[in-house]
């Protein structure tokens, strides 16, 4: 007994401290984690910018974490609000750099916060990243300092080279802020205009911190208003500034180009506008026309800025912007370095800032580069991430990529380039040293009429639509390819053509067939898409990208309501457009990017509901009957043969007619059917069963029992049957 | 010994059908219950006046339109009651100022709507001014009803776009023939004068002769204008209906060959009555009117969808054609609706500022973007508070109002929409009304009859015709036959070389042989007692702008001999199938696209196609219904015998019966979807799923029940009541369903 005692006590305690080392490794003790401290303009005018600092640094790092890159590492985030003011940055850089627990700053956001800060963090030993401080002398003086932007000298020197060679202006005026920033985009400016013979008839600045400030920008406005043509206005200043003179020169009716530095392209530069009637009263009123170099254009982007995008929407519900997007990086290549590097308590936190410094300043060229959502990550020797401004115009208060761009060549090896036909050379031009490409942005537009001849046997369906065009230069559409058209499509002469309008428009109607591939899995639930896609067969992503039209908006929905013609059975779900990037063989070895632009048409059934009723009713009613078969006594054998055998009839009826209407498809709903098949299965088992022991004369009381349990097991199967069906 | 679960069935069936059928009863009746709450919770209603000649044919019809409005939206607006007061229009002066006074000072209406004549407008659009109170006419087109009063809108052009557009009219299509223009000492005729005159005179032509004919009582009066109009000419009556109908018949009588213009009041009832009084009876009324041209505000020929759609409800609810001042005052009550909707009505004891704010809202209606769709086109006002748009163009065919066979349009984008417009308006093609630029719609008279349906398929939803296609229009249109297409042709079909050809001075008809495959989609949710349409739609081939409308012809329709499809037979396919209905019309074919352009988004643009289209309605034969049901009667008499005989000595297990009907409705349940495509329940599944659940209801009774009291008690009384039930069940089916 008493060894028998001891068994049971060892296999107990043993079994508890099983049990024990199982909670702890599940739920570990909590060590104190390490911060990132995210600096920015967290509230007041400019709260927007911290707003997407802060999201796309949490969208990293919980997606980081997700993926288990940082494996026994706690890294969680802080953020601090400087206020875009030097006093306060310095305040708050004092308080990182005395917080042991921060290993990294991303930010600041403003260049001269930056500046005083960044001081104090090359003292401490504090790595930085910003994403939007441009200052050259920032990350050029400071071995601690990062940046995932070019800086305020490639910004000019885009700058000059999209005015002279894709805007083809040769005058330029300037307007600028005496501050830094300012300063420093102007002098960056003036140089990279003397390189490309570009003359400044016009220059004009205030210094918005005195007192004489409003009375300079009063004096611009006046002089501005007498000048006839002072060529290209370009805005080196802040956002509130620029507007106040814009609102006052730039109207409807005047023929101004104005051109602004990344400040015209956050939230808060149309928030300055919206203040005036005019602008809320007709969208695009000033703005309308504006140009801005951006730091980036998430259109731009390739694959992975396609997956944040769609993540960062799905997340926050809204589009991303290029703030949200750099900073994104900027947090990745923080993240990248912790994941490489030891942070162990023990070494101190010295070291670790050190290791994770020098883990950051490992990223020195595309082979090393870490794949982010603005493209390949890796420094210069000014630890700055070199990489081509992007320039943005204004519709309807959305900044979209103008129709030319410059991107870095080199998607295709020059040497190989040559030897395919169609993706040739191009012109390249050497801008910040290195050689560009112009990319041409196409935008496309699309207005479904009809729907016709869905054949889920043929799989093919007639669609008639319009298509638009919205484009600069004009591009050979007949080498359009459509892959999903039954037959090759040939677009025909443009029902309307326009040059009048932002960029020229051709308009096409089409009517073709197209193949599907229709998911009938979900009958009646399912949901029918109709794709039409196309690409450039002779031009790669590098020449040419398809966007989806202002008038039609990136992210769904057209812009008026009746979009979904009418199709007997069916109603609109919904209207997607939106580019791909689709690689092609162009020989053996060398493939390609291509831009595919693909809209997806979105139908569900209607009545469905209803057309679920049709069968589930007969077939729930079944179940019934079945169920009462378990109550009719003995004497009703008869019934019972006729009960069972016309509900597999029935059961058997339904299942063939779903399988000759949906041939092929793997329905969800057979799994219904082999249910009840395996109930009127049970149910006859049991009932003969019972017939049969009644027979050999068995025990009542079994026999009581055996169609209790029929009773009970029923309902219950059918519970949980349908508690799987459902999860299915 | 009945099962426990049995009453538990009971309970539920207790309790679900009363909830089931309060619910119905609720969705049905719903607007009786907010009456009456509106009259237990004493809602401020909204009133609205109305003044028109209420005891005229025309304004009953007046009457019947803006009652049609309010049945559309129940009578109420912004979840308040709607009152319609009505007066009567004399065309007095004075009745017009009492009226006035007695609307603004005795009820609480916040907006008129009338009044009908321009002597009642004009005299009370002063009281209103000074009272402040907002009046919308949709009938009195002189100027000085909406002139210097900003309390008065109008919701049809003007006299002075009419007179233009007669002009116009005048000077595109009879330029070369001497004019002459009849007028009177009065204000309203005295302003189509003077806009009539510039416009001819900017258009390069000259008015040969003018003449007043304010006095033409006399014989010699009479005689002396009769003497001066030149034969072969053209006359323009700018007069009013009086004078006008005098002048006419005095016209008609001297045999002269001349053709007449008149203006919007030669299209009225008052005018016809008029006429009737001083024409010749032994002649006929149609003798006098036949060929006269005159401007209306409204005909089918200029109407939109939403005109068809009300022509269609009006015709339904009052078994006539609404004239064209109905149309008008459904428009206005639209309008003042719309503007109320806006505004933010305080308690009826602010009425003075209740009325501001109408006012004020109405004036919001000051552009295309804030335009409210009418019958014709978009409805907005200029500065004067007019809205410019065209008259429609008529012309009296006997005694029958028919369109014109050129109308006008507004176009909607100029840049797009007429190429080079300078070019349009020196060519005559497009004319530029207070900047508003409106182009010429040709009419093309279209019939198609001697319908052959030599095959119908109904699986594949295809049929093969063979018709006669005439078209008519007028003489000098480029008219090309390349230019359209039927749209619902499986194949294009080229109509080929007319097999008939007519050119006269004024119309050129042609008629064609047509045969090919037409789609037939069919909607078979109502199955059996769904239709299949045998369709016909002819349309203008893809263009941005609409020049050409396809209008039924009116000389055909009126034709005793006229039918459509030949024989009213059908192929040997079609067996179980009748012709219930034949009908033409004319409608749009819509397509909401901006089509890229940044203008066009901005507006309220649409491409509208003007459609001709024949339907022929098939409907299956009453066996053919009668046989879709008979396996469900079977069903319902098996039932019965169960019940009759309950409980049976003779068959110890009356289980089986139920069982047995279970079955049938199951393998007739899967007779039908293997028949049928699957995008739709069909009408008749409602009733073979109801069945499904009674069969089971009655399978749990005679399981459940066996041969208690209780359940021969529920089986006694079900002998009588079931067929009551089943009989009222019918007809309730019949009734929600089968409604053709």
């Amino acid at each position: 007994m008493t060894l028998k005692k001891g068994m049971i006590a060892s296999i107990g305690v043993g079994g508890v401290i099983l049990i024990l080392a199982l909670i702890i490794q599940r739920f570990p003790v909590q060590t104190e984690p390490y911060y990132i401290a995210i600096v920015g303009p967290m509230a007041g005018e400019d709260r927007e910018n911290g707003i997407s600092m802060q999201e796309s640094a949490k969208l990293c790092l919980d997606r980081v974490k997700k993926e288990g890159k940082l494996k026994g590492k706690r890294i969680e985030l802080l953020y601090f609000n400087d206020q875009n003011d030097r006093r306060t940055a310095l305040k708050i850089a004092s308080q990182i750099t005395g917080d042991d627990r921060i290993l990294f700053v991303i930010g600041h956001f403003y260049s001269m916060s930056a500046e005083v800060a960044g001081a104090m963090y090359r003292r401490s030993g504090i790595p930085a990243i910003t994403a939007s401080a441009a200052s050259d002398t920032l990350t050029a003086t400071n071995d601690w300092y990062f940046r995932t932007i070019p800086d305020n000298t490639s910004i000019a020197r885009y700058t000059a080279n999209y005015i002279s060679h894709i805007l083809k202006k040769n005058r330029v005026s300037i307007i600028y802020d005496k501050g830094d920033y300012g300063a420093s985009i102007f002098r960056s400016f003036k140089a990279a205009a003397g390189e490309l013979a570009i003359e400044i008839p016009s220059q004009w600045s205030f210094d918005k911190e005195s007192k004489e400030g409003q009375r300079q920008i009063n004096s611009i406005i006046a002089e501005l208003r007498t000048l006839k043509d002072p060529g290209v206005l370009y805005f080196a200043t802040q956002a509130p500034e620029a507007v106040q003179i814009l609102s006052s020169v730039k109207y409807p009716g005047t023929d101004y180009t104005v051109i602004g530095p990344d400040t015209f392209c956050s939230s808060s530069f149309i928030t300055h506008f919206n203040r005036y009637p005019s602008e809320r009263r007709k969208c695009g009123y000033f703005t309308d026309g504006i140009y801005a170099i951006s730091p980036f254009l998430s259109e731009m982007g390739g694959k992975t800025t396609h997956h944040f995008v769609n993540d960062y929407e799905e997340r926050y519900g809204k589009k991303p912007s290029w703030v949200a997007c750099c900073y994104y990086d900027a947090m990745l290549m923080a993240v990248n370095a912790i994941e490489k590097s030891d942070i162990e308590e023990a070494l101190g936190v010295q070291k670790i800032r050190r290791t994770l410094r020098d883990r950051l300043a490992d990223h020195t060229s595309a082979d090393l580069a870490i794949d982010g959502v603005t493209g390949k990550l890796f420094f210069d020797q000014n630890r700055t991430i070199k990489r081509p401004y992007y320039l943005g115009y204004y519709k309807y208060q959305k900044l979209t990529p103008y129709f030319t761009q410059y991107t870095v060549s080199g998607e295709v090896a020059p040497s190989e380039r040559k030897k395919v036909k169609g993706v040739g050379l191009e012109d390249e031009r050497i801008i910040d040293n290195r050689p560009h490409t112009e990319t041409r942005i196409v935008y496309v537009g699309f207005d479904l009429n009809e729907i016709e001849n869905v054949n889920f046997e043929r799989k093919t369906n007639t669609l008639d639509f319009y298509l638009w065009f919205r484009f600069q230069e004009a591009f050979d559409k007949q080498a359009l390819i459509f892959p999903d058209a039954v037959s090759p499509i040939q677009l025909g002469d443009p029902i309307i053509e326009d040059w009048t309008e932002p960029g020229n428009l051709s308009t096409f109607h089409i009517r073709s067939d197209f193949k599907e591939t229709f998911d009938l899995s979900r009958y009646p639930f399912d949901t029918a898409s109709l794709t039409v896609r196309f690409y450039d067969q002779n031009r790669s992503r590098q020449q040419m990208i398809f966007l989806p039209d202002i008038l039609q908006s990136p992210f769904g929905e057209t812009t008026h309501k009746e979009w979904m013609p009418s199709l007997f059975g069916w109603r609109g779900a919904g209207l997607k457009c939106f580019e791909t990037i689709k690689t092609i063989f162009l020989s053996e070895k060398i493939s390609a990017p291509f831009s595919e632009y693909v809209v997806r048409v979105l139908l569900k059934r209607d009545q469905a509901p209803g057309l679920a009723a049709r069968f589930l009713t007969p077939l729930i009613l079944l179940c019934g009957l079945l169920y009462l078969s378990h109550f009719i006594s003995g004497k009703g054998r008869g019934p019972l043969g006729i009960l069972y055998t016309g509900v597999t009839l029935i059961i058997a009826m339904y299942h063939l007619l779903v399988h000759t209407h949906f041939p092929g498809a793997a329905m969800h709903m057979r799994y219904i059917f082999y249910m009840l098949y395996g109930l009127a299965f049970l149910s006859a088992t049991i009932t003969l069963v019972a017939l049969f022991m009644e027979k050999e004369g068995v025990n009542l009381a079994k026999i009581r029992v055996l169609r209790q349990a029929g009773r009970i097991g029923f309902p219950l199967l059918l519970f949980i049957g349908g508690i799987a069906l459902f999860l299915v | 010994m009945r099962h426990p679960f049995v009453r538990y069935i009971y309970i539920g069936i207790i309790i679900c059908v009363p909830l089931l059928s309060g619910l119905i009863f609720l969705h049905a009746y719903g607007h009786f219950f907010s009456s009456l709450s509106d009259f237990f919770f004493k809602k401020d209603k909204i009133h609205i006046a109305l003044v028109a000649p209420l005891e005229s044919k025309t304004g009953q019809q007046i009457r019947n339109a803006v009652e049609l409005y309010l049945n559309g939206i129940h009578h109420r607006v912004k979840g308040r009651p709607v009152e319609l007061h009505y007066y009567n229009d004399i065309q007095s002066a004075e009745n017009a100022e009492e009226t006035a006074l007695e609307i603004i000072n005795e009820s609480e209406c916040l907006v008129v709507l009338g009044h009908h004549s321009n002597i009642e407008s004009v005299s009370a659009g002063k009281i209103y001014k000074k009272n402040e109170m907002p009046a919308i006419t949709a009938s009195a087109s002189a100027e000085a009803v909406t002139s210097n009063n900003r309390w008065y809108f109008r919701i049809i052009p003007n006299a002075r776009v009419e007179a233009m557009l007669i002009a116009h009219y005048l000077a595109k299509n009879f330029s070369d023939s001497a004019i002459t223009l009849l007028y009177e000492d009065e204000a309203y005729s005295q302003t189509l004068m003077l806009h009539f005159i510039a416009t001819i005179n900017r258009r390069g032509l000259v008015i040969n002769n003018q003449l007043n004919i304010s006095d033409l009582d006399g014989e010699e009066a009479a005689n002396s204008m009769i003497s001066r109009v030149t034969p072969e000419s053209i006359v323009f009556i700018a007069a009013s209906a009086s004078q006008g109908a005098k002048a006419l018949t005095l016209l008609k009588n001297s045999g002269k060959k001349i053709t007449i213009f008149g203006p919007e009041e030669f299209a009225t009832e008052n005018f016809i009555t008029l006429l009737e009084k001083v024409a010749d009876p032994k002649k006929g009324i149609g003798f006098y009117l036949n060929n006269l041209y005159c401007a209306t505000p409204y005909m089918s020929a200029i109407a939109n969808d939403e005109g068809h759609l009300f022509e269609k409800k009006f015709i339904r609810a009052y078994g006539e054609p609404p004239v064209w001042e109905a149309a008008c005052y459904y428009d206005a009550l639209d309008m003042a609706i719309e503007a109320i909707e806006k505004t933010v009505i305080e308690r009826m004891t602010h009425i003075k500022e209740n009325r501001r704010r109408v006012r004020d809202a109405l004036d919001g209606f000051f552009s295309s973007r804030e335009a409210l769709e009418g019958l014709v086109e978009d409805l907005y006002f200029n500065s004067d508070r007019d809205v410019i748009r065209p008259y429609a163009m008529a012309r009296y065919f006997e005694s029958r109002l028919i369109s014109a066979p050129l109308q006008y349009q507004t176009i909607l984008d100029e840049k797009t929409d007429t190429g080079d417009l300078f070019e349009g308006i020196m060519k005559g093609s497009a004319i530029n009304m207070d900047g508003r630029v409106m182009r010429n719609i040709s009419i093309i008279y279209t019939w198609i009859d001697d319908i052959s349906v030599e095959e119908i398929d109904f699986k594949n939803e295809t049929c093969s015709l063979q018709f006669h296609l005439s078209l008519r229009h007028i003489t000098g249109l480029e008219f090309d036959a390349g230019k359209f297409y039927f749209a619902d042709a499986i194949e294009d079909i080229s109509p080929g070389k007319p097999i008939m050809e007519e050119v006269g001075p004024e119309m050129t008809s042609h008629t064609y042989q047509i045969r090919g495959r037409f789609r037939m989609p069919s909607d078979f949710s109502r199955f059996p007692f769904d239709r299949r349409i045998v369709a016909i739609r002819l349309m203008n081939k893809e263009t941005i702008t609409n020049t050409v409308r396809y209008l039924p012809d009116e000389l055909k329709i009126a034709r005793p001999d006229n039918r459509l499809v030949k024989d009213k037979s059908l192929p040997g396919s079609a067996d179980g199938w009748r012709i219930t209905a034949q009908s033409c019309y004319e409608d749009f074919a819509t397509k909401h696209s901006h089509l890229g352009l940044y203008r066009f988004a901005e507006s309220n643009f649409k491409i509208n196609h003007s459609r001709f289209n024949v339907e022929i309605d098939l409907t299956r034969k009453y066996y053919s219904i009668a046989g879709a049901f008979l396996p469900i009667i079977i069903i319902l008499l098996g039932l019965y015998l169960l019940i009759l005989k309950y409980p049976d000595e003779t068959n110890p297990s009356s289980a089986t019966m139920p069982i047995l009907l279970f079955i049938v409705n199951g393998l007739y349940h899967g007779f039908l979807l293997y028949r049928f495509p699957w995008n739709a329940l069909m009408t008749l599944e409602y009733g073979i799923l109801t069945l499904y659940l009674v069969l089971l209801f009655f399978e749990g009774i005679v399981i459940g029940g066996g041969k208690s009291a209780w359940t021969v008690k529920v089986m006694g009384a079900l002998k009588f009541f079931y067929p009551i039930c089943t009989v009222a069940g019918c007809v309730v089916f019949y009734l929600i369903y089968g409604g053709m």
